[in-house]
């Protein structure tokens, strides 16, 4: 704020510090201009918390628009278009089926394997491709970024809030292909409870995302390395076995336990296989969890919100 | 002879100055809002003590930046080539007043479009910041819209990114499809369109605010006649609604017709502020120089005009 206050020492001397390689003896004359910096707003200067909030949901219009319009777009290369929503789903879950129900018959002592995997990979991936595409959104927006001046986080938003309208219509389509490919599930009304998971998850998703979007965009290159631990965060996330069968050390379980993303996947395998109500403990780690990332990240992503404008 | 045509704006400007501190730039808000007079004291846009200075890499010479011996081996190693550094912009200062219309001139690299990127908040400086009363927008040929959507929906993209109401947005459409005069090609996906045709597109966008400051990088060159037509009375428009302009050409006649005022930069460093005539006469005889390949004498032309340039200097008062 106070820059200028070094360069008072009256009218008469040279401006810049570029004015001092004058050759001709004339001083250089000076224009002196008189401006309030409190009055005037800093450009790209990031504003307080409260007020980043007010504007964030001043641009909630923006940023529903912009989900909707990426969401019509995303398929738009191809000839089936947004039949891809819900075709990528449906064509996973053949895979497995192909490959567990057909080829193998083996489940490895899990009930209807291939449903255990297909909802598995269907709610992991949900968050590996979230989270990705929210840590890179300030490269991958940057004709956005770079022609209006909105609070950054919208950008995020907007981009979650398409990735879950594509995982609506992808858990739309695989429980109903739970329905319809052997061996059946039994419709339960447990399956409304996939709702809230799906909530807690999508605001872990934001969360983490925006946690990891200042560090990949100072280093692009943590982008390519943060695909590889989301994998490795699947496998270790029981998206093949159930841990419990596995693991007997009480540590390694605890492990588990306190792992968010392992917790959708065995809350929503209650849910939808089982028809039973998840643990309590279930529902308590995924919502602290999911709230304090998602505070975390929101307070790191604002902190570094200049920066989303630094040249790279 | 040239000197003495260059003492002429310099004493004017003193003047300026003078008056401006003493009468409190009066004059400025003769056509203002009442509400707007609090802001409108000081200048709409200071541009105060900016650097920008981009780390590049580069296939010729040795690094430029000092690096750590072991970062420069890692690079070396991994056949990554050395940075060196590239001063777009140095330490300038401005002050930019309600109802003004300045030009920016100067050669190719002269930093021109990155402080306009700067004033825009779309680049941070390297030092230094901007000040401005109201969110500068800025109109730049490379700013790209969502390609695979249809014109109409990037038009209404581009509204809410600014701000504005839905509702507002719906009334306010009819006119900017009109301001960017693209017939049917307003359905079609901007990725079909012209450069010319995303270009009205844009324009037609960033003029949607009534923005106070607009700041226009080119915006018109690439337009044809009839668009440069209603762009000009566009942009007359926005500028009678007491907004500034801050505008990138290299069509002199085209900032002699507009400009109110005219700054020549020249690979970052500031030679000559203000009157159009003069600046961009100077700026006619200069680059004449340098085609006839006069580089020395162009050299020495450009050191007399940065020791007579009129420098801003800011002093913070506090309400």
């Amino acid at each position: 704020m106070s820059t200028t206050a070094d360069q008072v020492p009256g009218p008469g001397t040279a401006g810049g510090p570029g004015a001092g390689d004058g050759s001709t003896g004339a001083a250089p004359a000076t224009r002196v201009e008189h401006f309030d910096p409190a009055a005037m707003t800093a450009v790209g200067a990031r504003p307080p918390l409260r007020e980043y909030v007010r504007e964030l949901w001043g641009s909630r219009h923006f940023i529903a628009y912009d989900a909707r319009v990426r969401l019509a777009v995303s398929q738009d290369h191809t000839f089936l278009g947004k039949a891809w929503i819900v075709l990528n789903p449906v064509l996973l879950g053949l895979t497995f089926y192909v490959i567990f129900g057909l080829l193998l018959h083996t489940g490895r002592g899990i009930e209807n394997f291939v449903a255990f995997i297909v909802l598995g990979l269907t709610m992991f991936m949900y968050s590996s491709r979230s989270v990705v595409a929210v840590s890179r959104s300030m490269a991958s927006g940057k004709a956005l970024v770079r022609g209006f001046m909105f609070p950054r986080a919208a950008l995020t938003l907007s981009i979650v809030m398409r990735d879950a309208l594509t995982q609506a219509y992808a858990l739309g389509s695989i429980l109903v292909f739970l329905l319809i490919v052997p061996p059946l599930e039994p419709i339960s009304w447990t399956w409304l409870l996939l709702i809230p998971v799906f909530a807690l998850q999508t605001v872990f998703n934001w969360g983490f995302g925006m946690l990891l979007a200042p560090a990949v965009h100072k280093i692009p290159d943590l982008a390519n390395m943060l695909s590889f631990l989301m994998r490795l965060w699947m496998y270790s996330s029981g998206i093949f076995y159930d841990p419990s069968r596995f693991v007997s050390d009480e540590r390694i379980l605890a492990l588990f336990h306190f792992n968010p993303l392992y917790q959708v996947l065995a809350m929503s395998r209650d849910l939808v296989l089982r028809a039973q109500l998840p643990a309590w403990s279930s529902w308590g780690v995924l919502s602290c969890a999911s709230l304090l990332v998602f505070v975390v990240g929101f307070l790191a992503f604002w902190r570094n919100e200049e920066s989303y404008a630094d040249e790279r | 002879m040239r000197t003495n045509g260059e003492d002429g704006p310099v004493e004017d400007f003193r003047d300026d100055g003078a008056l401006g501190s003493l009468f409190g730039a009066d004059g400025d808000l003769s056509f203002l809002d009442e509400e707007e007079r609090g802001a409108a004291t000081g200048p709409a846009v200071v541009i105060d003590h900016v650097s920008m200075v981009y780390n590049v890499t580069s296939t010729g010479g040795g690094d430029e930046v000092p690096v750590p011996a072991p970062v420069r081996w890692a690079r070396k190693a991994l056949g990554r080539p050395p940075v060196v550094r590239n001063r777009a912009v140095n330490d300038l200062t401005l002050a930019v007043h309600q109802g003004e219309f300045v030009g920016f001139i100067g050669r190719n690299g002269s930093g021109k479009s990155t402080l306009m990127n700067i004033v825009a908040g779309q680049m941070n400086p390297t030092s230094g910041r901007v000040y401005a009363v109201d969110t500068p927008v800025k109109l730049g040929v490379n700013v790209s819209l969502v390609p695979a959507l249809s014109g109409e929906k990037n038009i209404r993209l581009g509204c809410l990114a600014q701000g504005i109401d839905p509702r507002r947005v719906e009334e306010i459409l009819p006119e900017l499809v009109e301001i960017a005069a693209l017939g049917s090609a307003i359905h079609w996906p901007m990725k079909a369109y012209s450069s010319g045709m995303a270009a009205r597109l844009r324009f037609a966008v960033a003029t949607a605010t009534d923005p106070h400051i607009l700041i226009l990088d080119e915006a018109l060159s690439t337009g044809d006649a009839q668009f440069r037509e209603r762009g000009q009375a566009r942009m007359a428009q926005i500028r009678e609604q007491a907004g500034c302009v801050l505008f990138v050409s290299h069509t002199m006649a085209e900032v002699r017709e507009m400009c109110t005022r005219v700054v020549w930069l020249d690979q970052g460093d500031l030679l000559m502020d203000g009157d159009p005539d003069n600046v961009t006469r100077e700026y006619e005889a200069f680059m004449k120089q340098l085609a006839a390949g006069n580089n020395h004498a162009a050299e020495r032309e450009k050191q007399r005009l940065m020791s007579q340039v009129v420098r801003t200097e800011l002093r913070e008062v506090h309400a």
